[in-house]
């Protein structure tokens, strides 16, 4: 008999600084989005990805299923569960508040950016809601040449844009990318994907 | 190039373009992705021959009607590291 070797995962940790990217193309059955060398989104792949810039303390990923438990009389712990609500997403504060293509992002449904010569704005009111594809790009640490992907296909922001303008204070933005499943992809596939480079 | 979008289909494909994208979308497991959304779609994962997920008849259809060649999209992602593993797409 023997004993059964430890595995603490010391080196398969987060901690470094990530990027967010959004505009990105949507991988298909099978894929994950396709990156650079360099860990960026291949330019060829995601011609329209936008980088959403720097952010106040990094970014926060979750994801939560919302388990029923059903009980019955006979027994005290609950006897099944079933899945009721999942949720995903990603969750930070974003510097870049007076980059234009960035508060529109901050705002579907509400925020259109317009721009000529002497102005860049955004006007807010009702427009049709758009969805992205974004990810959440970071050095792993058990290797630096390689990305840790935090990836969701069909994400909006909804918490609006709120920020400080103040002397002693930079102003941040919130941000929450709420995850939105695609109907009609693999049922084990239609949010988005956590994935490692190896 | 690696890339659809129905901007790059018109080019291609005209008045079709829309039909085209929904096509791609279906068979390469996309799901219901807004024809015009501008981010488009990844060509390059699933033509690879590392995805197990589409069959090679899927891919050539794809292919066909992206433009985009199988072996390039091979070149582009399985020369690079973490290809490999598939879940199964519904149809």
């Amino acid at each position: 008999m023997a004993g059964t070797a430890t595995d603490w995962k010391t080196t398969k940790v987060a901690q470094n600084a990530g990027q967010l990217w959004r505009g990105l193309a949507v991988p298909g059955a099978g894929a994950r989005i396709t990156l650079f060398t360099d860990g960026t989104p291949d330019a060829t792949a995601n011609p329209s990805a936008k980088h959403l810039g720097a952010t106040k303390a990094g970014s926060k990923v979750m994801v939560k299923p919302s388990l029923i438990k059903f009980n019955v009389d006979e027994f005290r712990a609950p006897i099944l569960t079933n899945l009721d609500n999942m949720e995903m997403g990603i969750s930070g504060e974003l510097v870049g508040v007076t980059d234009m293509q960035l508060m529109e992002w901050l705002n579907p449904g509400v925020g259109t950016r317009s721009t000529a010569a002497g102005y860049d704005q955004v006007t807010f009111g009702s427009r049709a809601i758009v969805y992205d594809c974004i990810a959440l790009i970071f050095p792993l640490i058990e290797d630096v040449t390689k990305w840790g992907i935090w990836n969701i296909y069909n994400g909006l922001n909804d918490s609006g844009a709120e920020f400080a303008v103040a002397r002693k204070e930079l102003g941040f933005s919130p941000f929450s990318i709420v995850a939105y499943e695609v109907t009609s992809r693999a049922t084990a596939d239609t949010l988005g994907n956590f994935w490692k480079q190896i | 190039m690696g890339n659809v979008n129905l901007e790059s289909l018109r080019k291609e494909h005209g008045d079709k373009a829309e039909s085209v994208f929904r096509e791609i979308a279906k068979t390469g497991g996309y799901g219901d992705i807004p024809s015009d959304y501008q981010g488009g779609l990844d060509i390059a994962g699933v033509l690879a021959d590392s995805n197990e997920s589409l069959s090679s008849a899927e891919k050539d259809k794809i292919a066909k009607l992206s433009g985009f060649d199988r072996a390039k999209a091979t070149e582009l992602i399985d020369a690079k590291i973490g290809s490999k593993g598939t879940p199964t797409k519904s149809k």
